[in-house]
């Protein structure tokens, strides 16, 4: 009775392994991580697939960097008036010394709200964006025109 | 109050524990990085007020600081700033109809200013939090704790 039991509730767990190693199988040929060059043939095509995986992997790896200094330095600077205590942190630092790859992350942040991030891009490119006084949300918009 | 408000006025009293006990507390403004406490405490909405000295790269947004005014991070700086600008020290929060008082703000420990606040024309408060929202508050004292230290000095002059 027992074994019966047991026989139907390993039903479904075993069609469902079937499914995800059937498709596993199926995509073997474009993963990375299931030894690529063994299973394509042509080495322009095999690094060419790499390339881009690697630079997906790249790209995903650096925002979800910039999305952990980001979310730890707007949490530690929203109540500060100080531009020093703001920009002098740890996090902020972090952010800056990501350099040109950080830019889009940046742009798409002060895109969905103006702030004070912009003074990454102050230290990134080392200039303001104009030499008139602008308010902060008006040098987010001249900063996301001259780098889109 | 919709349940926004209600949520960043309890993100608030989260960081300033004493404003749980102000029935007169109010977020007064959506937020905004355009302006900073020191430049609202004088009225400014357009520009963060921060002495050039002590800013080291050129930075958007940072434009002001009261001419010939002392510059660096010590609350005696920012009291020179304000004094520029009108504002003599005198010895309490008190309304007074003839007088517009601002609040000075520092850290115990090591002398900086941190924040600045206004009094407004009702007798209550006004401060700029950061790069977040204005609030209104009954008395300067409610925002004393470990993110803006203590009230250094009251300063006021006449309104104009």
């Amino acid at each position: 009775m027992l074994l019966t039991t047991l026989k139907a509730g390993l039903k479904p767990l075993t069609l469902a392994t079937g499914l995800v190693a059937g498709a596993a199988f199926m995509y073997a040929d474009i993963d990375k991580y299931t030894s690529v060059d063994g299973v394509i043939s042509n080495n322009v095509t095999s690094r060419y697939i790499k390339d881009i995986d690697n630079a997906v992997d790249n790209a995903i790896i650096e925002k979800s960097r910039f999305n952990e200094y980001y979310n730890s330095w707007r949490e530690g600077t929203m109540f500060l008036s100080s531009v020093e205590s703001i920009i002098n942190r740890q996090d902020f630092k972090a952010i800056v010394s990501m350099g040109m790859s950080v830019v889009p992350f940046i742009i798409e942040e002060l895109r969905n709200q103006p702030s004070n991030l912009v003074w990454a891009l102050n230290m990134i490119f080392k200039k303001k964006i104009t030499d008139r006084d602008v308010t902060i949300s008006e040098a987010c918009k001249l900063w996301i025109k001259t780098l889109s | 109050m919709d349940k926004n408000t209600q949520l960043i006025k309890e993100a608030f009293r989260k960081q300033f524990p004493l404003l749980a006990s102000d029935n007169n507390f109010e977020i007064s403004s959506p937020e905004t990085s355009d302006y900073n406490c020191l430049a609202w405490a004088l009225h400014f909405d357009n520009r963060w007020m921060q002495p050039p000295s002590i800013t080291l790269p050129p930075m958007d947004g940072v434009v002001y600081w009261p001419e010939g005014a002392l510059q660096g991070k010590s609350i005696d700086c920012l009291v020179d700033a304000y004094r520029k600008k009108g504002f003599v020290k005198c010895d309490n929060s008190v309304f007074e109809k003839e007088y517009q008082k601002i609040a000075l703000y520092f850290n115990p420990k090591n002398g900086d200013w941190t924040h600045a606040a206004r009094q407004l024309r009702n007798g209550f408060w006004t401060s700029k939090m950061g790069s977040s929202h204005d609030i209104q508050h009954s008395t300067p004292f409610v925002l004393e704790g470990d993110v803006y230290g203590k009230v250094y000095c009251i300063m006021r002059r006449p309104f104009n």
